[in-house]
């Protein structure tokens, strides 16, 4: 991290009549007047940030304002930039959506959430809460107590409904294994646009995690829930972001086993994801091996950690489990039967030509709109964008391992693909040079505090990509925890992705981001444009679809 | 060149015939396949055991819960809600949890899923409410040198006795009554 | 032995779920006289389900197809007894074009547009091979050509065999993500296990057909050795067309008929070639 960027950009935040709250090693934190912080995002991202995301805050207990905290990261530098705006309760914020299109997804879930007045989202409909939740009731308000069930009119709530269905698919459809509403608009066999509803499984985390119900100490086995594939990358990230805000020094041996972890999840779930693709290329060959060669990875994290997945050794300040020199060994066994057999498998695998044929010049995604919506992890490595956050922002133990980072151009299923088979292949080897180097020492810190009001933005890369926690710290427990998970940033590219694409590759495409929903219901409509209506198709409409 | 590439996709029959079949055909016989360091459901050792609620207050899931019933204080253990995550092990002061290797725990009934540690409570000798563990103040009685008396005193008759013994006169006579 | 399809079709299907599984490093069905009944099992499973229909039609349409392909199938076994006699392979043609044709009359009857969506794509892919099918079974079990165009009219018949059998890499008309279904979501209980039945016939037929011309290919004369040989290659050909799904993963709705018209265009080509050839 150069100086020399810090005072760049405290030069500019004066200019632009803001202050500097405070600068840490790896983050600047500023406020900036409402007004300009249009021309200071502008200024950012032509500067080479990236968005990270965005929280809403409920300030009004200590500064009697609510706040919205823009969250940028400049990549090359491995900086953290956190600008924050406020106003009172009924104050109009500007919103930055056409500076940097990405944002609009996160000030969406701001003003739903925390009832935040942005300007120019009047018209769009929620996001995030649903269609018949009162007025009036922000959740993430400090006001709202996390158990709070507000009266829900079914029967009003069912006469507003569309309707007219299209052609629905689910709600149990065995293509999706978790929550999602996508409605295809197609021509014949052509999507023409797509229109998505997510949030079906809102839990309400972060206001669980913020409520008496949990504490600092138990949030981490909260956090690992989030993602039931990349779990330890939340608890992770949580524990990152505590430790940075209390400036707790971990010791060294944790973080290397926290790496370990992390790189191990990692190849879990890209044979997952290889074999989940295989499934849906109808190469069941290919889905079955796939799994059996993620098998020993599982038992191995089974013996590191104690668990298969939610693997629940992160607290703060250390891990609770340790790996001695028999499990050392034994890792490194497994390990290499794994990269022996995926090799020869996935030399097959790529070998297929429906596969080839299937993935190659499908769903691409342009690298100046990854670049414009931020998007993470293979998807942006697919579309030539480098970023990744252990390169970038190097955290745990990730400085002492040398590895590559796989980035393809082209954009299209395959090189997504191809990424996460380069992923594997680098991750098995961050994890023998780690273990080789695993240094002596505790697992954890003995005791240590955590001040109040204390900020924190924390990034692990999780398979799918950058997964980012900010953090305000409070007693017992956060005052504000956001949770950022990768697939949040990633969605929104979907719709490029989609469009002009055969239907028959939607699905596969859909899936070439890795999505991460969370659990249960899912419809998916399929709807003429040429009718220009959502109306049950008559029995010849439904026709062209199949026959042009 | 071309041709190996079109034979390629048949090399899988070597791999299957080299992997031969892995998945288990008859599994509730033999073994578990889990390793050493699995972490299954808790066992709690009643005698062990003291009632502090420590396990309580850590526990993420809430799956250990103390309550109160009379003169009884009510350890619960309901393995529904258990993460396994073993916490409470790291916790307990005296090691009466360990965590096992036990992970089959289907049951018919919810109650089944449930197991409890009854310990009796101490009644306090001055208002006669139950207060504390007897075996917890038993720990606290070699833990520190304290009469028999004040230690069987609830908390709140303790300060009221300290309350009182400041309101004393001088020669005047503490009871317990 | 006409009605050995009627009971070993399902026995096949069992053997070719094993030999999949096996290729997966799995299991499979269990057991040893269970495994090779378990598509029977399957079937006596799906008739003790409760029926709900969703259409008069396509219930009618599904029971017709079953009686059309027992009657195929019955004419093929004739056929292979009696292949001197002309009139019954034109029969034969007669039944196999008909049947395909009830497939897509029932494509059109089907009142979901998800469903018919799928059925309109394995149709689609039918038809592509189904006109070449006919016409080059037609020349080799009819007229008498050189071997060179009997064994371009054999891969033609081997293709399609393997195609109008709905397997990976054609099976886009029922699977799942491909984002709309095919027929048999309509279908549920009985129904649905007459619909698997009659796809297990059409699939024993199929590779009848295509041993009985490798035989011709051969050009064994005697009718009774070949009526037997071809009970012995039709599960032997059953079983390779398994293999052949098992390492293969799903064609595209548009790709794959694109690719397999041109294939089977060449080989109609070159077949046409030699023909004229030998009438020059």
């Amino acid at each position: 991290m150069s100086s020399g960027i810090i005072k760049e950009i405290e030069k500019k935040v004066l200019e632009l009549e803001g202050l500097i709250e405070s600068i840490t090693k790896t983050t600047i934190f500023t406020e900036i007047p409402k007004k300009n912080i249009k021309d200071f995002a502008k200024w950012l991202y032509e500067s080479g940030a990236f968005l990270k995301t965005c929280a809403g805050v409920d300030e009004r207990i200590i500064s009697s304002k609510l706040a919205l905290y823009y969250i940028f990261g400049l990549d090359e530098k491995g900086l953290d930039v956190v600008v924050k705006i406020s106003g009172f309760e009924r104050e109009a914020l500007p919103s930055i959506v056409d500076v940097i299109p990405g944002v609009e997804w996160c000030e969406l879930e701001a003003r739903d959430l925390v009832g935040l007045y942005i300007l120019g989202h009047e018209d769009k409909p929620r996001l995030v809460l649903p269609q018949d939740w009162p007025e009036d009731a922000y959740p993430l308000r400090k006001d709202v107590p996390h158990n709070y069930r507000p009266q829900i009119n079914v029967e009003k709530f069912s006469e507003e409904l569309p309707r007219e269905v299209g052609l629905p698919i689910g709600p149990y459809h065995p293509i999706l294994h978790e929550p999602e509403y996508f409605e295809l608009y197609v021509e014949g066999e052509r999507v023409v646009d797509v229109y998505y509803r997510g949030f079906h499984v809102h839990r309400g985390i972060e206001k669980l995690g913020e409520s008496q119900r949990f504490t600092y100490k138990t949030i981490p086995f909260l956090a690992e829930r989030i993602c039931g594939i990349c779990g330890f990358v939340h608890s992770s990230c949580y524990v990152l972001a505590v430790e940075k805000a209390a400036g707790i020094n971990v010791p060294e041996r944790a973080e290397f086993i926290r790496s370990i972890l992390l790189e191990i999840e990692r190849i879990h779930s890209h044979l997952l994801w290889l074999g989940v693709v295989a499934h849906i290329l109808g190469y069941d060959a290919g889905f079955m091996h796939m799994w059996r060669i993620r098998e020993p990875v599982m038992v191995l994290a089974e013996l590191l950690t104690g668990s298969r997945k939610t693997y629940g050794i992160n607290i703060i300040g250390g891990v609770r489990r340790d790996i001695d020199e028999v499990k050392k060994l034994k890792a490194l066994k497994v390990l290499r039967s794994v990269r022996e057999e995926f090799k020869r498998f996935i030399d097959v695998f790529i070998s297929i030509p429906e596969i080839v044929k299937r993935t190659t010049g499908t769903g691409i995604l342009p690298r100046d709109i990854a670049r414009a919506l931020s998007v993470v992890g293979p998807t942006a490595r697919g579309s030539g964008l480098k970023r990744d956050v252990r390169k970038d922002y190097p955290y745990f133990a990730y400085k002492y391992a040398s590895f590559k980072i796989p980035v393809y151009t082209e954009g299209d299923n395959l090189a997504r693909l191809l990424v996460r088979v380069d992923e594997v292949f680098e991750s098995i080897s961050i994890i023998e040079q780690l273990l080789d180097m695993l240094p002596k020492g505790p697992i954890a810190v003995e005791s240590y505090e955590i001040p109040r009001l204390k900020k924190a933005v924390a990034a692990v890369e999780a398979p799918r990509g950058e997964d980012v926690h900010f953090i305000i710290t409070g007693l017992d427990r956060p005052y504000r925890w956001k949770v950022r998970a990768p697939t949040y940033q990633n969605i929104p590219a979907l719709r490029v992705m989609l469009k002009d694409a055969p239907l028959a590759d939607a699905f596969l495409t859909i899936v070439s981001i890795d999505p991460c929903f969370s659990c249960t219901d899912r419809v998916l409509m399929v709807c003429d444009v040429k009718s220009n209506s959502k109306r049950f198709m008559s029995l010849f409409e439904g026709r062209k679809y199949a026959v042009k | 060149m071309q041709l190996s590439r079109v034979i390629k996709p048949v090399k899988l029959l070597l791999i299957a015939l080299k992997t031969g079949r892995v998945s288990r055909e008859k599994y509730p016989l033999g073994p578990p396949l889990i390793t050493d360091s699995f972490r299954g459901a808790i066992s709690i050792d009643p005698v062990k055991c003291r009632g502090c609620g420590a396990c309580v207050l850590i526990c993420p899931p809430n799956a250990l819960t103390l309550r109160f019933e009379g003169e009884k204080a009510i350890l619960e253990y309901f393995k529904g809600r258990c993460i396994f995550c073993g916490m409470c092990a790291d916790v307990c002061p005296v090691q009466a949890i360990t965590v096992t290797r036990e992970f089959e725990l289907a049951a018919v009934e919810v109650e089944d899923l449930k197991e409890e540690i009854v310990h009796v409570m101490s009644k306090c000798i001055m208002c006669g409410r139950p207060f504390e563990t007897i075996t917890q103040l038993k720990y606290v009685k070699e833990l520190k040198l304290i009469t028999e008396k004040y230690m069987n005193m609830c908390p709140e008759c303790r300060s009221k006795r300290v309350a009182k013994l400041f309101a004393m006169k001088p020669g005047e006579i503490f009871e317990i009554k | 032995m006409t009605l050995i399809p009627l009971f070993s079709a399902p026995i096949y299907d069992s053997i070719e779920r094993k030999i999949k599984a096996a290729i997966q490093s799995r299991i499979g069905p269990i057991g040893f006289p269970r495994s090779f009944l378990q598509s029977w099992f399957d079937i006596i499973k799906l008739f003790n389900k409760e029926l709900v229909l969703t259409s008069y039609g396509v219930s009618l349409i599904t029971i017709l197809e079953l009686i059309l392909i027992l009657i195929t199938m019955i004419i093929l076994q004739i056929a292979l007894l009696t292949s001197q006699l002309y009139w019954i392979i034109s029969l034969l043609i007669t039944f196999l074009s008909t049947s395909t044709a009830f497939s897509l009359f029932r494509a059109i009857l089907l009142d979901n547009p998800f469903s018919s969506i799928g059925a309109f794509r394995g149709f689609y892919i039918t038809l592509t091979v189904e006109g070449f099918f006919l016409s080059s079974l037609i020349i080799m079990l009819l007229i008498d050509v050189s071997i060179i165009s009997r064994i371009l009219l054999f891969c033609v018949i081997a293709i399609s065999c393997y195609v109008v059998g709905s397997k990976v890499p054609f099976d886009i008309a029922e699977a799942e993500p491909e984002i709309a279904s095919g027929v048999y979501v309509e279908l549920s209980g009985p129904l649905l296990a007459i619909a698997l039945y009659s796809l297990q016939i059409k699939r024993y037929i199929l590779a009848q057909i295509l041993s009985y011309s490798l035989l011709k290919l051969i050009n064994t004369s005697n009718t009774s050795v070949t009526a037997l040989m071809t009970v012995l290659l039709t599960p032997i050909i059953w079983m390779i067309f398994g293999i052949v799904s098992a390492i293969f993963a799903r064609t595209r709705v548009d790709v794959g008929p694109s690719t397999l018209l041109k294939v089977v265009l060449i080989l109609m080509l070159l077949i046409i070639a030699t023909l004229t050839v030998k009438v020059v």
